[in-house]
């Protein structure tokens, strides 16, 4: 799991590696005159997710421990978290008052975001299949191989929030032109 | 010897043959997951691949046999190159060292099967369906023809508005695919089922190739993949990402093909170079010379080969600076090379030769690879490239590495392992036309390319004009290029041939001290019957009764009526566990299909049919992770 998350990782630095390869070889950042994105409402929506891997975390504690209310508990509300950072992401992306067919800038931006998507939309389908076997009955505190591999790709997805926010949102302030 | 001792109590053969049978019929035949079955179908593939590639290049070779010929034709012959080269590097030559690695490796390193036996088929299935899928091209009218590289912007939309170019991206990231999912397999087979006692420095130099080359897949081919998503977002709908006009770059896809690219090249010939120092003992009668530091260069060479891909692009306007560093990476790979190659010279000349055809393509490795090394520091330097950039000097020097470092040496190790695959022997004698006919037949094609390149011949073009001296040089190429093809053609007869009516060859016909001959030819499902303990790096050599170090007392806890394969720990290789495989399952199968379906859809722009593989593939998923995953028997 580890190394199949390496080679994802490796594709996520590609991308990027696209944003700032583009963003050198452009004198002018964001392209067209669009205005560098609002910090404020992604920054909450970062936090939310950084909080969710508490909840995740006591997870695998409790069903480590054998404790199999606690898990189903905790499962839920590292979900909750996850629907409401993707709704507003779905927010984010209605506000941008642009489309990705603009220029390389609104590709990329709309390309990397929807990377981060589609990683904490698959980190909540195993959240959701974990909580269907937790309710089944499956894990117990020395057989719960599932509960730690959806733990692993949630972190992932939370590791992959962090670097698309330092891209995407603090990434342009490197930009020579904005001192 | 300790190895190959089935006579523990607790091991019923007849329950092995049993937990480890494949149901009869089509269907049994298609849900087989053994890790010989996939194997060998990954090796049957990729070899048709590389005769059609073959083809191709004879195809090419024709065309330019004269001046102004019109075999071809311009674009017959731009579609000729770009599926060449695409298919050897994407469908022979990775898939083929996958395939070897996946039926070797297990039995190398004394285990069961691999680790994910379901992972294996599906990687199987993409790759099969992926070179469908690129080859589908040809009944459509619209062939790629971008080269083996597609640079945009020629592959982008404005050039190429035809699926031509989607063929190529989709079936060749399918491969990508395939082959991260195969290293996934192979890293964590090699690190946690080694037989006990098979500590670090116990590990056959082809297995430390395979882990070497696999982490390496890990790391080089996820670049490609995002690049090649990248450009058929811009082909598809209409992003920028390699457009100059709305602040792209197409320079960018160079960086991303070629972080990929040159990496790939030590992908493939890592294994290669570890085949031969694998196969090296069995014909000198003794051991590889200075086995630790062949193993430390092909490390260092998957190191240093990820800061070497801007020499691909030194005629590309980059920064003085960042070329200066490139030299200098491109130059201080040829010592870990140089390495590999003086053990396996040194260990020839200490050894006492037996020349059976395998040998000869370990010392023909080590000539062609020498020739293609030497050119290619000639190429590392900046000033000297910009003369022979793009012209026939370049295609001489990676045919030579190429050829020289992954050809030969897969041609001998097929030539080493048919018996161990069929229980048959090849023809000596027809094996050694054959190894004459390609080797003498492939320096005839190449050497002169060399100097086709220093009279400023460009390469990828379909014809030339005559009195510009190229006249000689073309013949002899092309004449040579129909000497390998006969060497091609009786190396297959060989095999086809032998394959079922060949002299049947016993349990280890070349007295080699590799694990894998201490099974029987061809080895049963589940390989062996009770696990193997190692106590050296030759434990067929090993002198009778020698102790095995490790705890092999968990060994005798293997039960018969399950798949079982033992978990041993990283460094020392001791036996910690017993972990139960799943059996057989079309759900591989199934999810290949429905990822084809999906990026079908992409192709043809059906968003409908797009929803329905996207549902496929995930239900697909959920059905194979559904029906159980390994368990652990501590």
């Amino acid at each position: 799991m580890l190394l199949g998350l390496s080679a994802v990782a490796t594709l996520l630095a590609s991308l990027v590696f696209a944003y700032f390869m583009l963003m050198f070889h452009n004198s002018e950042w964001p392209l067209d005159g669009i205005r560098r994105p609002a910090v404020g409402t992604p920054a909450i929506g970062l936090a939310l997710l950084v909080a969710s891997t508490v909840p995740v975390l006591l997870a695998g504690r409790a069903i480590g421990a054998g404790r199999q209310r606690e898990l189903r508990l905790w499962l839920a509300t590292a979900a909750v978290l996850g629907v409401v950072i993707l709704g507003m992401q779905a927010r984010g992306y209605a506000g941008l008052g642009f489309a990705h067919d603009v220029n390389a800038y609104t590709s990329l931006f709309v390309t990397l975001s929807a990377f981060h998507t589609i990683n904490l939309v698959i980190a909540l389908i195993l959240n959701f299949a974990t909580q269907a076997r937790a309710w089944l009955g499956h894990f117990s505190a020395e057989y719960h191989e599932g509960v730690r591999l959806a733990a692993l790709f949630w972190y992932w997805a939370v590791v992959c929030g962090i670097v698309l926010f330092a891209t995407l949102f603090l990434g342009p302030l490197l930009d020579p032109a904005v001192q | 010897m300790t190895t190959t001792e089935d006579t523990r109590p607790s091991v019923q053969t007849a329950d092995l043959d049993r937990a480890w049978a494949t149901p009869p019929g089509f269907i049994g035949w298609l849900s087989n997951v053994n890790h010989k079955a996939i194997g060998f179908r990954f090796i049957v593939t990729a070899f048709i691949f590389l005769l059609i590639g073959g083809l191709q290049a004879a195809l090419i070779r024709t065309q330019l046999i004269g001046p102004e010929q019109g075999f071809l034709g311009p674009d017959a012959y731009n579609q000729a190159f770009t599926l060449h080269g695409t298919t050897m590097m994407f469908l022979f030559a990775v898939p083929m060292i996958e395939g070897l690695a996946m039926y070797l490796v297990p039995m190398m390193i004394g285990s069961r099967d691999l680790p994910f036996p379901r992972l294996n088929a599906f990687g199987y299935w993409l790759y099969l369906f992926g070179g469908i899928f690129l080859y589908w091209s040809l009944f459509t009218g619209s062939v790629p023809d971008g080269g083996w590289f597609n640079y945009p912007p020629l592959s982008g939309p404005q050039f190429r508005p035809d699926t031509s170019i989607d063929f190529w991206l989709l079936g060749v990231t399918m491969t990508e695919i395939v082959g991260i999912v195969g290293a996934l397999e192979l890293v964590v087979c090699i690190a946690r089922h080694r037989a006990p006692g098979m500590s670090l420095n116990r590990i056959p130099v082809f297995v430390w190739g395979v882990l070497v080359t696999s982490l390496m897949i890990l790391f080089a081919f996820p670049p490609l993949v995002a690049g090649g998503l990248l450009l058929e977002l811009d082909r598809k709908i209409g992003t920028h990402f390699y457009n100059p006009m709305a602040g792209g770059d197409p320079i960018l896809w160079q960086h991303l093909f070629w972080i990929f690219g040159h990496p790939e090249v030590y992908i493939m010939l890592i294994p290669a170079v570890g085949m031969l120092a694998t196969m090296v003992p069995a014909f000198t009668r003794r051991g590889i010379v200075g086995y630790p530091l062949v193993v430390v260069s092909l490390v260092a060479i998957g190191f240093i080969s990820f800061g070497l891909w801007v020499h691909h692009m030194f005629a590309a306007g980059l920064p003085a600076l960042a070329m200066a560093f490139f030299t200098a990476a491109s130059m201080a790979i040829a010592i870990p090379s140089g390495v590999q190659v003086f053990a396996l010279i040194a260990t020839l000349w200490r050894g006492k030769l037996v020349w059976s055809t395998p040998l000869l393509y370990i010392v023909g490795f080590v000539l062609v690879f020498v020739l293609g090394g030497i050119t290619g520091v000639m190429v590392a330097s900046v000033a000297f490239d910009w003369q022979v950039h793009d012209t026939f000097f370049v295609v001489a020097h990676f045919h030579y590495v190429l050829i020289g470092g992954v050809v030969l040496p897969i041609l001998g190790g097929l030539h080493y392992w048919f018996p161990k695959m069929t229980g048959r022997m090849l023809d000596e004698r027809l094996g050694k036309i054959a190894f004459w006919l390609i080797f003498g037949g492939m320096n005839l094609t190449f050497f002169p390319q060399h100097i086709l390149g220093f009279l400023g011949m460009p390469r990828r073009v379909y014809t030339f004009q005559s009195g510009l001296g190229w006249d000689f040089y073309n013949l002899v190429s092309t004449l040579g290029t129909y000497v390998t093809v006969a060497g091609f053609l009786v190396y297959t007869a060989n095999m086809a041939i032998n394959w079922s009516r060949g002299r049947p060859a016993g349990d280890n016909p070349w007295d080699a001290p590799g694990l894998e001959w201490a099974t029987s030819s061809p080895a049963p499902a589940y390989n062996f019957a009770a696990g193997p303990t190692v106590s050296s790096l030759y434990p067929l050599w090993e002198p009778e009764g020698a102790a095995p170090r490790g705890q092999p007392g968990l060994l005798d806890e293997l039960q018969g009526h399950r798949r079982e394969i033992v978990g041993t720990t990283v460094l020392d290789a001791e036996a910690i566990e017993i972990l139960e495989l799943p059996g057989n399952s079309l759900w591989p199968l199934i999810a290949a299909l429905a990822i084809v379906l999906f990026l079908f859809a992409v192709m043809i722009d059906s968003i409908v049919l797009g929803g329905i593989g996207l549902g496929a593939i995930v239900g697909s998923l959920a059905c194979w992770l559904w029906t159980g995953s390994e368990r652990t028997h501590e």
